[in-house]
């Protein structure tokens, strides 16, 4: 059964066409990798599904549901949860206090609630603490107890993106879009990150649809993986498929010959 | 010479130079002369050259500091301690040196009708009463001695040098306290008679005795020495207390302090109950501004406009001089103006939903205008009154015989003080409750970038909204107890300076910090309630005191836990980065041999 479904999804800025008629299948509990060149309109699709950005045509159906146009926070609700291609944590919030924030949709807990404390709002809030720990556990050693009240501004570069997964997870979504997790990661710290999208397919039956660059994540992860390119899907398949088209080596090489020659003449 | 000499002596000139900038300013705008009347030390000094000494000591103090040590340079070889004490007194001789032409120039031409303040008695002053001739003498040799003491500060071990600063603070808040203090001191001593709360041996002629003076700055300077030495041996011992017994001891310290509150009115007497209860009105608007602006990170200039609503609300509930002959009493009003202003905050909070930032300031600053504007026109005159305001406003009676102890008398500026005591109370204890919960994350998380908390799940406008209504509901608190303390409101009560008073309350205690909001309120509305002398410069003392702490606590008085570690980032990563690197110096290679290679 597919958890996401695009139908004929588009953005346009102005005369930009960053994303043209894209069609798109998600299933449950698969890895979806998203490549394409700089520019293929790969963050605006996410942008668009998740509601930062309101499609030109097309529409987005969630588990079932139609999605198009709702807010942000709306879509984090129904169980979609993102991270950003530039990190940007709560960076004056602890490590804990930003997982915690993840939290914020599945809770309830109202002004009244914070200044009386009832029981149900105590349990909840310890709720909330639990499970932030539990999601900083899932990186093992990465974020041991003693971190969790440091402030997020003062983690390595490594640890704010995995942070920035955790967050993602804490909103129990079903769905995770990662936006180039493996950005600015040294090859050994890439190589954790990849087993890390295994697990949290395997371990917490996530369906996870990532962007990415660097090809061995994507042949690591995928089961599956899509090639836009200006916008458009040029490609589909498994990374097998998908690595010897001649569209997509096209889409990241440039045309032979002709091309280039045509591009040297315009120089001059 | 060395390179780094010379530029440590043109520092010290400039230092001078601007060191005399200072003192002419405060000459020519009659500071010196108007706070001549304030003594400090009894038949020593008053607050007038008072005022030049601190300048030149703070240009010597400035002018002595070692040079700056540059990220990653090899520090500099310390200067020699003649070179230190001889650039303060070169600082200190030049800052008097620019006094000294002011004086020469005063008595040489009268300039009184540009300058106003350039008057006879301020040349006595600046000349020490010895004539302009030798008084310019005296002037550069007195500038050039202070700059040196100042200078000298940079000899003495960080803990004394430390300790004679907190002294010489001490000497000067305690006798520009006298008369809160003096008042305090007397009301004591009338009731108990005991020799130590007789101010004679303390107080005379409104500043402090020589003996007072002495026994203030030792006090002072050895409390701070001893922390300063002693400081880990207490947090060690305190902190190896046993839990139920520190938890006694916070228990114990809060009943203290909540009976220090309560005869506060019997010790300070009526007067002193009224500067406090304004205070506390601030410190209200003051809380209520810092879940605004501190939590949620929602720059509001407009603030005032809750306090306007919450007075004028009040006011024409219950006064029988409103158009509504005042049906309600205070009490019974009560929830019907934490109602109303509760919906003025989604009024004025709805519109500015999308905007961020300056332009949210700027939109939240016309509200404010608004709300006053409205008050003072004719259109709304049949309901507020117009310029002439709602008088008559009742005081909080309860009108209720309670068994034993009567009909309480809610009046009188005493029993307001209680009222608004609680209230602050009440407040504070809903600031620290709200910070550490599920709403109080949303905030700071929107503070933080409104784009991700949104994709976090959490709802902007419903958000942004509660602040809002938070805010405006605490400000409206504020705002019924200065209706009934003043018994009468006008439009220019609730005029933009409020506004920025209260801002610069969160400001100056530190954003988000609670402590700090009741610390900023006795400094920034306290003080000048105490120093009449002062009113003529409130605005211009308020400037200062901001931009020194901008320059050298951004954080505030008492920041916030959150604050201090914001604004040390810099210094807290590089801890981090040493702290990492501490265990294991080969870096990667060890972590990558597995867990353990994390440094714990």
């Amino acid at each position: 059964m597919s958890l996401l479904e695009l139908h004929g999804l588009s953005k346009h800025f102005g005369g930009v066409k960053a994303v043209e008629r894209v069609d798109l299948k998600v299933d449950d509990g698969e890895i979806l990798s998203v490549i394409g060149p700089n520019g293929a309109g790969k963050t605006t699709l996410f942008n668009v599904v998740t509601g930062f950005n309101d499609p030109t045509a097309g529409r987005v159906i969630f588990d079932g549901q139609d999605i198009t146009g709702l807010k942000p926070n709306q879509v984090t609700t129904v169980g979609i949860a993102r991270t950003f291609q530039a990190v940007r944590l709560f960076k004056n919030m602890t490590v804990l206090e930003n997982v915690m924030v993840g939290q914020h949709p599945r809770t309830k807990a109202g002004i009244f609630g914070a200044i009386f404390r009832p029981p149900g709002v105590k349990s909840e809030e310890e709720r909330i603490r639990d499970h932030g720990r539990k999601m900083l556990e899932f990186f093992g050693d990465r974020f041991p107890w003693k971190m969790h009240n440091e402030l997020a501004a003062g983690l390595s570069y490594a640890d704010r993106r995995r942070l920035e997964i955790a967050r993602g997870m804490a909103s129990n979504p079903k769905l995770l879009l990662l936006d180039e997790p493996a950005a600015g990661m040294n090859p050994r710290e890439t190589e954790g990150l990849t087993a890390l999208i295994g697990r949290l397919r395997d371990e917490l039956g996530l369906t996870i649809v990532v962007i990415e660059h660097d090809m061995r994540v994507v042949k690591g992860v995928s089961d599956h993986v899509v090639v836009l390119d200006h916008g458009e899907k040029i490609a589909e398949g498994s990374y097998a498929d998908v690595a010897g088209d001649e569209r997509v080596i096209e889409a990241y090489l440039g045309k032979k010959h002709e091309d280039t020659r045509s591009r040297e003449e315009a120089d001059q | 010479m060395r390179d780094g000499d010379v530029s440590l002596v043109r520092r010290a000139v400039n230092a001078g130079l601007i060191g005399g900038a200072a003192a002419i300013y405060f000459a020519v705008v009659g500071m010196i002369q108007r706070f001549d009347a304030r003594v400090v030390i009894y038949q020593v000094v008053t607050l007038g050259p008072g005022l030049l000494f601190v300048v030149y000591f703070i240009t010597g103090f400035l002018a002595g500091r070692p040079p700056a040590v540059r990220h990653g340079e090899e520090p500099p070889p310390p200067p020699s301690a003649a070179s230190t004490v001889g650039r303060g007194a070169l600082a200190g001789g030049i800052a008097g040196a620019l006094t000294a032409a002011l004086l020469l120039l005063g008595s040489a031409i009268d300039m009184r009708s540009v300058l106003v303040s350039m008057t006879q008695p301020l040349l006595d002053i600046l000349s020490f009463d010895q004539g302009a001739g030798l008084g310019s003498l005296v002037e550069v040799l007195v500038g050039g001695v202070i700059g040196l003491l100042g200078a000298a500060l940079h000899l003495l071990p960080s803990a004394i040098r430390r300790a004679v600063i907190v002294g010489l603070s001490a000497l000067a808040l305690v006798s520009l306290m006298e008369p809160l203090l003096g008042q305090v001191m007397r009301n004591i001593f009338a009731s108990t008679r005991f020799l130590l709360f007789d101010p004679t041996w303390l107080y005379r002629g409104g500043g402090l005795t020589r003996v007072g003076a002495i026994i203030v700055f030792v006090l002072a300077a050895g409390i701070s020495f001893f922390w300063a030495t002693r400081k880990e041996v207490i947090r060690g011992r305190v902190g190896a207390l046993p839990a139920p017994q520190r938890q006694a001891g916070k228990l114990v310290a809060f009943f203290l302090l909540a009976a220090l509150l309560f005869i506060l009115p019997e010790i300070l007497g009526s007067f002193l109950s009224e500067v406090i209860g304004t205070v506390g009105l601030y410190v209200l608007l003051g809380l209520g501004l810092n879940i605004v602006v501190g939590y949620a990170g929602l720059l509001d200039l407009g603030y005032v406009a809750f306090f306007a609503v919450g007075a004028y609300a009040t006011a024409i509930l219950t006064s029988p001089a409103a158009f509504t002959e005042g049906p309600f009493n205070f009490w019974t009003a009560l929830p019907l103006v934490v109602l109303i202003t509760a919906v003025s905050g989604i009024a004025i909070g709805a519109p500015v939903l999308r905007l961020r930032g300056d332009y949210l300031a700027i939109v939240t600053l016309g509200f404010g205008e608004i709300v006053r504007i409205i008050a003072i026109s004719n259109w709304a005159r049949p309901w507020t009154g117009g310029a002439q305001g709602i008088l008559r406003v009742p005081d909080p009676s309860i009108g209720v015989e309670l068994p034993f102890i009567g009909g309480p008398e809610l009046n009188g500026p005493e029993s307001l003080y209680y009222l608004i005591v609680i209230a602050c109370i009440a407040a504070a204890f809903i600031s620290v409750r709200l910070q550490d919960s599920r709403v109080g994350r949303a905030w700071v998380a929107m503070r933080e970038d409104e784009q991700v908390a949104e994709a976090m799940g959490i709802s902007i406008i419903k958000t942004k909204l509660l602040a809002f209504v938070m805010g405006a509901t605490i400000g409206s608190f504020s705002g019924m107890f200065f209706a009934v303390k003043i018994g009468s409101i006008f439009p220019h009560s609730f005029a933009l300076l409020v506004s920025i008073a209260v801002l610069s309350i969160v400001v100056l205690g530190g954003m988000g910090s609670i402590p700090g909001v009741v610390a900023g309120a006795f400094v920034l509305i306290g003080l000048p309630e105490l120093l009449r002398e002062f009113a003529e410069y409130r605005l211009l003392i308020y400037g200062a005191i901001l931009v020194g702490i901008m320059l050298f606590k951004p954080e505030g008085l008492i920041p916030s836990a959150r604050r201090q570690l914001e604004l040390h980032e810099e210094q807290y990563e590089e801890e981090q980065y040493e702290m990492r690197r501490g265990p294991s110096d080969e870096g990667a290679p060890v972590v990558a041999a597995g867990g353990g290679g994390d440094p714990t």
